[in-house]
């Protein structure tokens, strides 16, 4: 087995030119392949993150009927029993309580549906902060009996801070819900969907106008390791009674956004999986020239009484360690190179950047850094590898040793 | 007692066009310790006689004999497990492989044969040692001249002591000098370690240098004569 190994190791270096062309070869298109996975690793993270942040949250709990069903009748009660149970998760990062409806708005001269959405804000800030910013007015305080408008409802309804806005809607279990509520402040919201409906209201403002105090429409959950939200929400899930809970993870709330993310994720490993397939046909160039420069070396070999199966070993082996030296060189070679684009992500230019913000996301391309991006390449060249490797072993299997010979 | 015998031994070759009669009908016997030299002219079946003997291709009717066991019939694995226990092989030119070194070419079929390391190594110092190349044991193959490397290929070939020796036409790339002395030490050998050499060349010089020389005529024995020297 030594002697076997040997004998790879050595032919590896007989030609040292193209055994390192080779290798480098791969350890570019391992690099290559690095910075594309990383970046749309990254993007979609970033992607994943605005959208949660500002729509469901990473985990919801919720009562069991309002996801088919999302009316106040089926809000719960948060009561104790409930806040133990996210006390005790060590998992929890921290929870973000809304109560939420759709409702119609009136002005002296418009009326629209609107989306009210009674927060803490304290919490909300915890999960989407730079999501909403003021651009008028001022924030509002717990105890506060006004609302703050997105910006582009505010252009719809032509109000101003300082207007007042009637609000008319169902209220819990047949209660009716109207007000009437000065507009304290206008946010953008980065979310386009958003920003043309929703109306922020204080929390207990809002239970009280709906007259379910102590209730939630949906309690947010956001993990401490975002990368281990389902298992959380698996861990959750087991500790609410079904019949009256539910406990739903993004993925399960918005569908639409995981299968956007698995096709453009797909047309993007595409890319990834010709860049392999080009660096593929250059191994398998150079283990078939091995194989005939050594059809003589070979010959001799078997006619000694090496049986083809050490044979066809010492050709699989060789062909593994050209791509090995080639993978760990690209996988150490692209370590710092997406820690430092990690943490210095490249920065679009001015024009970029408004479309950026209008999704309220930074004008940068982020790199994701996780160890998943480093073992899926480091797998797919193995792979790609091993199956080149078989081709030497089925030649030396059928190789003729009297014409190998006398080559 | 006859290491190597052959009855009736026939190769058509049938991949051509016309079928090549390469051989015909070829009866011989082989003694333990003999030195015979195979000569006949280009296309007479020596190299056809040769790979029959060392089982590397298969005859089209005959039976070859080793120690009294037809190898005909052996199937690839046994013929290749039979060749690595028994046969010895010294080929025309580039024997060696060009990544190890002279004592590793020469310990390299002791090490398949899977002996221990420290037999090995001694077997192929003092063989390499009768051989003289005692002093050239860690060369490459590319550091070593034609008549050097072929004289580790014999020195290989010997090194497992094998039931006897096949060498076709192995002075055929060498000069005068270096044939004769490969050819002295082959014959040395032979006398020192009593195994049976059977080599085939064209060479009238060297064919002198046998103790026994059959001369093949259009695939058929047409001499065989054994001298005394
Ligand atoms: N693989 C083959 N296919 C067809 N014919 C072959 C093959 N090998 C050898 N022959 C033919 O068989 C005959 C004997 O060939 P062989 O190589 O044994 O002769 P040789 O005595 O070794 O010749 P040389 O002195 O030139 O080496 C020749 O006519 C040759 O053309
Ligand atoms: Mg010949």
């Amino acid at each position: 087995m030594k002697l076997l190994i040997t004998l790879a190791w050595r032919n590896l270096w007989r030609n040292k030119r193209r055994t390192l062309i080779t290798a480098s070869s791969v350890f570019f298109a391992v690099i290559l392949a690095l910075i594309a996975e990383s970046m749309i690793k990254g993007s979609h993270e970033a992607m994943i993150n605005n959208m949660v942040k500002l729509s469901t949250g990473y985990i919801q709990l919720q009562d069991s009927l309002y996801e088919d069903e999302p009316s106040v009748d089926h809000a719960f009660m948060f009561d104790n029993s409930v806040k133990q149970i996210m006390q005790q998760n060590s998992h929890i990062a921290y929870i973000v309580p809304r109560f939420e409806s759709y409702m119609l708005a009136a002005t002296d001269q418009a009326t629209r549906p609107v989306m009210l959405r009674g927060v803490d804000f304290e919490a909300e800030n915890l999960l989407n902060a730079t999501s909403h910013k003021l651009i008028a007015g001022s924030l509002l305080d717990k105890t506060d009996q006004s609302v703050l408008l997105a910006e582009g409802l505010a252009q719809r309804l032509k109000m101003q801070v300082g207007d007042s806005i009637i609000l008319v809607g169902q209220g819990f279990r047949g209660m009716s819900a109207a007000g009437i509520f000065p507009v304290k402040g206008i946010v953008k919201i980065s979310l386009p969907r958003l920003n043309d409906r929703l109306i922020y209201m204080p929390l207990a403002a809002t239970q009280q106008l709906f007259g379910a105090e102590e209730r939630l429409t949906a309690l947010l959950i956001t993990p401490q390791d975002l990368t281990q939200t389902d298992k959380l929400a698996q861990e959750l899930r087991a500790k609410f009674d079904p019949k009256w809970f539910k406990v739903l993870s993004w993925k399960q709330m918005m569908p639409s956004l995981l299968q956007s993310l698995k096709l453009d994720r797909a047309s993007g490993m595409l890319i990834i999986y010709m860049l392999y397939l080009v660096v593929g046909f250059g191994i398998l160039g150079t283990v078939l020239t091995m194989m005939l420069e050594r059809q003589r070396e070979f010959g001799i070999l078997l006619s000694v009484g090496m049986k083809r199966g050490q044979l066809a070993l010492i050709t699989f082996v060789e062909t593994v360690f050209i791509s090995l030296i080639g993978v760990a060189a690209g996988l150490i070679g692209g370590l710092p190179i997406l820690v430092y684009m990690h943490h210095h992500p490249i920065r679009f230019g001015k024009e970029m950047e408004a479309m950026f913000e209008a999704y309220g996301m930074e004008a940068v391309m982020p790199f994701a850094l996780d160890t998943e991006v480093f073992s899926s390449q480091a797998i797919v060249v193995l792979l790609i590898t091993l199956i080149i490797g078989l081709y030497p072993v089925l030649k030396v299997f059928r190789m003729n040793i009297l014409k190998a010979a006398r080559n | 007692m006859a290491v190597i015998e052959t009855i009736g031994l026939t190769k058509i070759y049938n991949e051509t066009i016309v079928p090549v009669k390469a051989l015909h009908e070829v009866d011989l016997s082989f003694d333990q310790g003999e030195f015979t030299s195979i000569v006949g002219p280009s296309g007479s079946g020596k190299t056809t006689l040769l790979n029959m003997l060392g089982g590397l291709d298969k005859p089209s009717s005959g039976q070859i004999l080793i120690n009294r066991k037809d190898i005909t019939t052996l199937k690839e694995r046994q013929l290749t497990n039979f060749r690595l226990q028994h046969i010895g092989f010294v080929f025309q030119s580039y024997n060696l492989i060009p990544v190890l070194t002279a004592i590793e070419n020469v310990s390299f079929i002791m090490l398949l044969q899977k002996h221990s390391r420290k037999k090995i190594d001694q077997r192929a110092r003092e063989i390499l040692e009768q051989v003289g190349l005692g002093d050239r044991l860690n060369a490459r193959p590319s550091q070593l001249s034609g008549g050097q490397q072929q004289r580790v290929a014999v020195a290989r070939a010997l090194a497992s002591r094998p039931d006897f020796v096949l060498a076709d036409e192995p002075t055929a790339n060498l000069d005068t000098q270096s044939a004769f002395n490969l050819l002295d030490i082959m014959e040395k050998l032979n006398r020192e370690e009593n195994i049976t050499l059977i080599f085939s060349t064209h060479d009238q010089r060297v064919i002198e240098r046998a103790r026994r020389v059959i001369t093949l005529v259009d695939g058929a024995v047409a001499g065989d004569e054994k001298r005394q020297q």
